[in-house]
């Protein structure tokens, strides 16, 4: 080892830290000079950025900090980046449409920042104890962030969110108290060296892991989110795609690499292919785009279920397919959002006629559309290519073949919305929405050229992915 | 002397406990609900749990009273205390309370015969303390990120619309 400790700790930490310093200047400062009000968003911005560019590669140590709490690694450091990356979109499409009333603009963006830093934490977490106070600082944010319009939609969303996660967590808190009182430690590693089959540490675990499989929205712990997902401001509809999906699978992940077999296996098997089944069936008939996307994000955490039986490589498969499908959801709901009339978000019948219109716009929405149903080049089809291709090696071909078989189900919704866009004639020509500022058309011509490229030239992410998974 | 301030403390509990439920203003109730908490408090003080005594003070007589009170002040429908009606009701209550006496009652003969450490100063708040700003040092401060993030979600949620 040759480097300092305590000085990449700092610098590793430098990250949360700042963005929990611009959090709060975000909330606060504007309270105090009245030329910063309305300047929230691109302070936010610029202060992920700043984090972004000050964020240094790890050396390939894994480093436990906090007594534990906290375990640095190239592992998560990738996983910070991309929720850090998640965080820079999410607010570039909030400045190019606000989500928030004016007078909430500080408390938006401060609640933002205040889940990825949950987030984060979440990711690094070396036991389950931070785990779950991670969760929570992911969650509590949300269910506002949900609700923040106060509109009937967005409370109803906000209620239902926070309900079933109030749920959720109930349940995760209560397997961890009877883990507790089992194990002398709930950090990983050593769950993983004291783990005997016993009945109730099997309750305990498998009400740790229904817990966050609500966040995952795994089936049949799903009910949430196709109404907060179309309630919710877009914006934020899409970082719950993307970020709160990828904080619960890493968790689960965890979880599930205790076991080398046994039921908790078992339980993961039919939770994936129930999730697989269901959430592509029910996303048949949907009209909204909103509830498309959202079963589309059930149905794709079943598949990142799949890699999960795959081993090692069914690791590195997850870390590619995080941000392949990251980058497609936000771009998909980007869509979405320069789209909308009103907050329910477009129907898919509302994108008749968009080849005409905007073809640039059709485009990149046929390209996420692509990527999410797993058609080559698209990044989507290697992220789908080597979550399955892990776990045939590893022996769960009949899992396989279901999933596979219940994607080729989703290309014929995937493929639908593209049918509308180029064939469809618009009911009510000349009704378009005004023309979006350019911030979110850039995002949204950013991710499809992610989407593309990390399909073209997979390599380098998978490289960074390989290479990550192995801290595992 | 210890004999002495038990009973007095429990004494006043139970006191205070039973003109809480006789007492029909729901105000005035809270306060002597916060009466018969104080003197649990100091019950455990003269059991010299110390801990357990701050815990029975900051946990019950300060955040779950604040509830009380909060959740009193905007449910303008809670003042009005209405004599249930329906005698199926006034059955069902009493046969809940007489199931907890009986169940009271049992507990008291079994803690009798048992028999157990009654030194609870060892217990403690020193050990907790170590373990809150040692070990558990970094959950304890990302808690705080937790309380203060569901403030500012709470405030933001609730607060009055400015008109603009």
């Amino acid at each position: 080892m040759n480097f300092d400790p305590v000085s990449y700790a700092a610098s590793a930490l430098a990250g949360p830290l700042l963005l929990t310093l611009a959090a709060f200047g975000v909330l606060l400062l504007p309270l105090f000079f009245k030329a910063l009000r309305g300047t929230q968003g691109l302070v936010s911005l610029g202060a992920v950025l700043v984090t972004l560019v000050f964020f240094r590669a790890a050396p390939p140590a894994q480093l436990a900090f906090f007594s534990g709490a906290l375990n640095l690694s190239p592992l998560s450091a990738y996983l910070w980046a991309f929720a850090m990356g998640v965080l820079a979109l999410f607010i570039a499409l909030s400045l190019a449409r606000p989500a928030a009333p004016a007078e909430h603009e500080g408390e938006y963006y401060f609640l933002a920042f205040m889940a990825t830093i949950g987030l984060m934490v979440m990711m690094a977490a070396g036991d389950l104890f931070t785990a779950f106070i991670a969760l929570e600082l992911l969650s509590l944010p949300l269910y506002a962030l949900a609700g923040i319009r106060r509109s009937k939609p967005g409370l109803e969303a906000a209620y239902k969110y926070f309900m079933l996660g109030a749920f959720g967590s109930g349940m995760t808190v209560m397997g961890i108290a009877v883990l507790n009182a089992l194990y002398p430690s709930l950090d990983f590693v050593s769950l993983k060296a004291a783990l005997p089959a016993q009945p109730l540490a099997l309750a305990g675990f498998l009400l740790v892991i229904s817990g966050f499989a609500f966040k995952t929205a795994l089936v049949p712990f799903h009910m949430w989110v196709p109404d907060a997902y179309e309630g919710a401001p877009t914006q934020v509809s899409a970082f719950m795609g993307a970020a709160v999906k990828a904080g619960g699978v890493v968790l689960l992940w965890r979880l599930f690499s205790l076991f080398d077999g046994g039921p908790v296996r078992e339980i993961f098997w039919w939770l994936t292919v129930i999730t697989a089944v269901f959430a592509n069936l029910a996303a048949l008939a949907q009209n909204g785009l909103k509830r498309l996307l959202a079963y589309s994000s059930i149905a794709h955490a079943g598949y990142i279920a799949v890699a999960f039986f795959g081993g090692t490589r069914g690791w590195e498969a997850v870390l590619y397919y995080l941000p392949v499908y990251a980058m497609a959801t936000i771009g998909a709901f980007g869509v979405a959002l320069i789209l909308e009339r009103d907050e329910k978000g477009p129907k898919i019948d509302d994108l008749a006629g968009l080849g005409k219109a905007r073809p640039w716009l059709a485009a990149a929405m046929a390209a996420f559309m692509f990527s999410l149903a797993g058609v080559p080049p698209l990044a989507g089809f290697f992220a789908k290519f080597y979550a399955f291709a892990g776990a045939v090696a590893a022996g769960y071909t009949s899992l396989v073949v279901i999933a596979v078989l219940m994607s080729a189900v989703s290309i014929y919704y995937y493929l639908r919305v593209t049918v509308v866009m180029y064939m469809k004639v618009p009911a009510n020509d000349g009704d378009r929405p005004a023309e979006a500022p350019g911030l979110a058309e850039a995002v949204v011509f950013l991710m499809a050229a992610g989407v593309l490229l990390a399909g073209l030239f997979s390599r380098p992410l998978l490289a960074l992915a390989a290479e990550a998974s192995r801290w595992f | 002397m210890i004999a002495a301030a038990v009973y007095f403390f429990g004494g006043l509990a139970a006191l205070a406990t039973l003109l809480m439920i006789f007492q029909r203003d729901p105000v005035k109730a809270a306060m002597l609900m916060l009466a018969a908490l104080l003197s649990t408090a100091g019950l455990y003080l003269a059991l010299s749990a110390q801990l357990l005594a701050a815990l029975q003070v900051i946990l019950y007589a300060g955040a779950i009273m604040t509830l009380f009170i909060v959740a009193l002040t905007v449910m303008p429908q809670a003042w009005r205390d209405h004599q249930p009606k329906n005698v199926f009701t006034r059955v069902l209550g009493l046969a809940a309370a007489a199931v907890l006496l009986t169940e009271l009652v049992k507990v008291s003969a079994v803690l009798k015969t048992a028999v157990r450490n009654v030194d609870f100063s060892e217990s403690g708040v020193l050990g907790l303390a170590r373990e809150l700003f040692g070990r558990f040092a970094f959950q304890f401060e990302l808690l705080s990120l937790v309380i203060l993030a569901s403030i500012v979600a709470a405030v933001t949620l609730a607060a009055k619309r400015r008109e603009a």
